[in-house]
């Protein structure tokens, strides 16, 4: 018996197969039975009996026929694929420059996009590590009046934590720092003092020991808990630590746990400072005033309560509290913030507008791919046309192509992996210190996962249209009329000419804010910020314990200290203050004479208040404008003086001299304050936020705890730092020091932030700049080669260089026109997105705008440059024969 | 149809007439005929569907091709695993009716 050559099993209807089999059976059979001597019709009827139920047959046989297909087809495609992926290497190695290019650019958006993400995945959309975190929310203080938000007094908490329905825990806590002094090195540390409460509320174990108890709460009770790293790194992790007493502020307190590791203490303002030691809330002075605002209330809800249904509660809660308390409660209500809108707040919003950036990179890149793509399937317009005729199915060479381009992808997204995890080792040595949990940065799974995809949909998508395109050649006409002459030819010329607009369009949004951006912090760098930037150092103490009870000790402690430090070699002067520029406020309100005089039954105006000790206006470099800075006769407390800044005077006294005018903090009955000087306005809130009013007092009339020392130097701040140290623990040897800054490295830290979100955004956008131009490069190469003929017919009749240029720079003029065109409205809605972000530009700055555009224009012209000269270098012989 | 075959013993009869070269379905039940001297004819019923499952296992391929009528038939073969199931199949069949006639013997003849 005879066999013919195998065509594929593949595309056959198995159950028209089995028909033809049993057919021919029945023919066979029927043949034997004439044979055998049977009337025709006699032996068809006995051989259609004998063979039985044919559907049945035939259902059987197709089934089992079916499954085979089916699994053979499996292997068939993976087959297929792989042998595709082999081609598809081969081919594209043949181009190497351009697969390099490609895979280079899509590696850059890609591992762009995948970095940023990474860094927005760990530090703000990762839960913290607490349970049920979504439950978890700070209530704060708002005035619905000014709208100026604090922390709660603890009368008020009180009847929050008993009067709510929608809470399951409450606590109340106060940041502090605390002194220890026991070991060699006495250090100062970020300390809370809590209710017992707020443990229950976090729904953290300790690791060792225990925590507070709630009628530890008030009490005098000597306990405190540490945190896990300082126990390691304080006290060797040594295991019989619980319940030893260590020196706290002077005095004994008994250490009664150990929190586990990693625990980190949410507070309002992220997670900068990390708490490292616990004491229970001590009763004080204020604890039972209503009117005193210093503490933070964490709650947690109750499994399923929406924040909006206990904010209701609370506003109603609050409501009858301020019937019930007028003198302290009016207008203030409770404002419930859950903890995760806190932590992402402005930074995360930064970080999610650099991503928004890296995205339109991504896909001004994809742009710059989907051209290549295209150019690669034109000219392959004759390879496909003879593969067409040989019988691969469009289908076939559909899917070749798209493997080549998921191939190129892949290769990017291999690359992207590699340059995410490298920028990121680079990002968190750089990165600012407003973006908090920068230890959890790393290249997440997530984020892999996301760039693999976002590479294998840019190899789909934009190697769709040219796959499709190029299979649909004619052979006949491609072959007749050479290389890229094919019906496709024209079309894919206008797709290039999409793109290229689409990329300007993306490339003026993308510039447009690089410049708002720069602008802002370059004016910001040129702010005055009131102070000297350079020679100061600062360093921090807390006079704590029994020994400085008394404020009569602290101001001796003081008293000894300023003159030590002022006669130290390098040592211009020497102050002390309450509180740093740039670095938060106190505030209370005020009374002016006049106010009082008109009986106005306004409410003070809310000043900042600051204590200050020695030099220290002319240690931070404070200008004095009018009158004289404080003197120890301005403690005389019949007729107290004080110093108040330029914001102050033309707030209180707008047209007239404030020299010997007086106000008070307090109107029932006024305790009068007379102004004797006038000093320059340094910027309390921050280094973008307008100057607010301030009133300078002497130590003496303040004389709080904790207080920071300023050093103006001679030559570098932080030469002081040593002799500072050391004249401190001359006056008390058990003073510890912290908090050591220069007032350089405090407004670094301040604009940091906005560093480094500008630099990365700049750098996108110049990045978006160069792949726009090497798309029009492109674009207009292509145009050169396509009308060469008709270029060399102009040069032959004479058309000077000036003239094919300016052909050139035309098309290339109108490309970014249209593309200009195209984004303006998008950048004028992404400038609106940053607005907040802007610093003295505002968001609609014609001129900037116009900058970008102008920018963009000039990198249109620069990408038509080199193809324009080659354009020129044409010889019209060549160009005539070229076909 | 003479005699009660279990599916089992019917894929290795098909198994054994492929030994040698390949033939297409009626072929495979002629020949099986001609061996038993007509003891065993295989029910078409029977026939295709255990080709089919013979096929989907990978014990043996079907091709189309030519008989000497010029008719278009597809001809079984063996494949390699097939070879194996077959030597296998045997050697247990084999066994299975040793053992039968372990007990059967003990009847007179």
């Amino acid at each position: 018996m005879k066999r013919v050559f195998r065509t594929g099993d593949y595309h056959r209807d198995p159950g028209r197969d089995i028909s033809e089999e049993i057919d021919t059976h029945l023919d066979l059979k029927i043949e034997e039975l004439v044979a055998a001597g049977l009337p025709e019709e006699e032996a068809r009827a006995e051989a259609v009996r004998r063979f039985g139920n044919r559907a049945e047959i035939h259902a059987e046989a197709t089934g089992h026929a079916r499954k085979r297909e089916r699994r053979q087809s499996l292997f068939a495609s993976a087959e297929t694929l792989l042998q595709d992926g082999r081609y598809a290497l081969r081919t594209l190695s043949r181009a190497p420059g351009m697969t390099i290019l490609t895979i280079l650019i899509l590696a850059l958006g890609i591992g762009a996009n995948t970095a940023i993400f990474s860094v927005l995945q760990a530090v703000f959309l990762e839960p913290l590590p607490l349970p049920h975190p979504e439950e978890l929310t700070f209530i704060w203080n708002r005035n619905i009046r000014n709208g100026g938000r604090g922390p709660s007094s603890f009368p008020n908490y009180l009847d929050w934590r008993d009067q709510n329905a929608t809470f399951q825990a409450m606590g109340a806590f106060e940041g502090g720092n605390l002194n220890l002094t026991d070991g060699d090195e006495p250090i100062r540390i970020r300390a809370a003092m809590v209710t017992a409460s707020v443990f229950d509320v976090l729904a953290v174990q300790p690791a060792r020991g225990r925590v507070f108890l709630p009628e530890e709460d008030l009490s005098m009770t000597r306990a405190v808990i540490l945190s896990h790293q300082l126990w390691t790194e304080r006290y060797g992790g040594d295991p019989s630590l619980i319940g030893q007493t260590i020196q706290v502020d002077g005095g004994p307190r008994t250490v009664i746990g150990i929190m586990p590791q990693g625990f980190e203490h949410p507070t309002p303002w992220g997670m900068g400072d990390p708490y490292l030691a616990w004491i229970p809330l001590e009763e004080d002075q204020w604890i039972r005033n209503r009117n005193s605002f210093s503490y933070q209330v964490l709650a947690r809800l109750r499994p399923g309560v929406q924040v909006e249904t206990a904010q209701e509660d609370m506003n109603q809660l609050g409501a009858r509290l301020e019937e019930e308390f007028p003198d302290s409660n009016t207008d203030n209500r409770p404002w419930v913030v859950p903890l995760h809108s806190l932590l992402f707040g402005e930074a995360g919003f930064q970080i999610t507008v650099v991503l928004l950036a890296a995205a339109v990179v991504l896909l001004i890149a994809c742009g710059n791919v989907a051209a290549f793509l295209l150019s690669r399937a034109a000219s392959r317009q004759t390879e496909m046309a003879v593969r067409a005729a040989l019988g691969a199915g469009r289908r076939r060479i559909v899917r070749q192509l798209l493997t080549e381009s998921t191939v190129l992808a892949l290769g990017g997204g291999l690359g992207a992996i590699l340059l995410a995890r490298w920028s990121l080792d680079a990002l968190r040595s750089f990165i600012p210190p407003t973006i908090p949990r920068t230890g959890e940065i790393h290249l997440d799974g997530g984020a892999l996962l996301f760039a693999l995809l976002l590479s294998l949909l840019t190899g789909l998508i934009f190697g769709l249209a040219p796959a499709v395109s190029a299979s649909r050649t004619d052979l006949a006409g491609s072959l007749k009329g050479g290389v890229g002459l094919g019906g496709g030819g024209r079309r894919r010329w206008d797709l290039q000419h999409v793109f290229v607009v689409g990329q300007f369009a993306l490339g003026l949004i993308l510039a447009n804010t690089g410049l708002l951006l720069l602008q802002s912090y370059a004016s910001l760098q040129e702010t005055d910020q009131g102070f000297d930037g350079e020679h100061v150092l600062t360093l921090g103490l807390s006079l704590g314990g029994d020994r400085y009870d008394e404020s009569t000790e602290r101001q001796a402690f003081f008293q000894q200290l300023v003159p030590r430090l002022r006669s130290l070699p390098g040592v211009r002067d020497a102050g002390a203050t309450s509180k740093l520029p740039l670095m938060g406020g106190t505030n209370g309100p005020v009374f002016t004479d006049a106010m009082i005089a008109d009986r106005s039954p306004e409410d003070g105006i809310l000043t900042e208040v600051s204590a200050v000790e020695g030099a220290y206006f002319a240690a931070m470099g404070i200008p004095l404008l009018a009158g004289r800075t404080l003197a120890p006769d301005d403690d005389d407390p019949q007729n107290p003086g004080v110093v108040i800044n330029e914001a102050a005077a033309y707030r209180f006294w707008p047209d007239e001299d404030p020299l010997g005018r007086r106000f008070s903090f307090g109107n029932d009955p006024p305790q009068w304050l007379t102004v004797v000087g006038v000093v320059g306005d340094v910027r309390q809130w921050g280094p973008e936020i307008r100057p607010q009013p301030e009133a300078y007092l002497r130590y003496s009339q303040n004389p709080r705890t904790r207080m920071l020392i300023t050093l103006a130097s001679t030559g570098d701040p932080r030469d002081l730092i040593r002799p500072a140290r050391d004249a401190v623990l001359a006056v008390d040897p058990n003073q510890p020091v912290s908090e050591i800054r220069t007032m350089a490295e405090v407004l670094d830290s301040q604009l940091g932030g906005r560093e480094f979100y500008t630099l990365l955004i700049g750098l996108f956008s110049l990045l978006a700049l160069g792949l726009a131009a090497a798309g029009v490069y492109g674009v207009i190469s292509y145009f050169v080669a396509q009308r060469t003929r008709e270029l060399g017919i102009r040069v032959a009749v004479g058309a000077g260089h000036a003239r094919l240029m300016g052909l050139v720079f035309r098309r290339a003029f109108l490309l970014a026109i249209a593309g200009v065109a195209l984004g303006l409205v998008g950048a004028v809605v992404a400038t609106l997105v940053i607005s907040s972000l802007l610093y003295g530009v505002s968001p609609l700055d014609p001129p900037t705008l116009a900058g970008g555009v102008g920018l963009l224009l000039v990198v249109g012209l620069t990408g038509a440059l080199l193809p324009g000269l080659r354009a020129t270098r044409l010889s019209p012989v060549e160009a005539l024969r070229s076909e | 149809m003479a005699g009660n075959l279990f599916t089992g013993t019917l894929d290795l009869l098909i198994l054994r007439t492929l030994r040698r070269e390949p033939v297409h379905g009626y072929g495979i039940a002629r020949w099986i005929r001609d061996r038993t001297q007509g003891v065993l004819e295989v029910e078409q019923g029977a026939l295709y569907p255990a080709l089919h499952r013979l096929n989907r296992k990978g014990w043996i391929r079907g091709d189309w091709g030519e008989t000497e009528t010029g008719r278009r038939a597809r001809f079984y073969s063996l494949t390699e695993k097939g070879r194996q199931a077959l030597q296998h199949e045997t050697a247990r069949w084999d066994e299975h009716a040793q053992a039968v006639y372990a007990v059967l013997g003990g009847v007179e003849k």
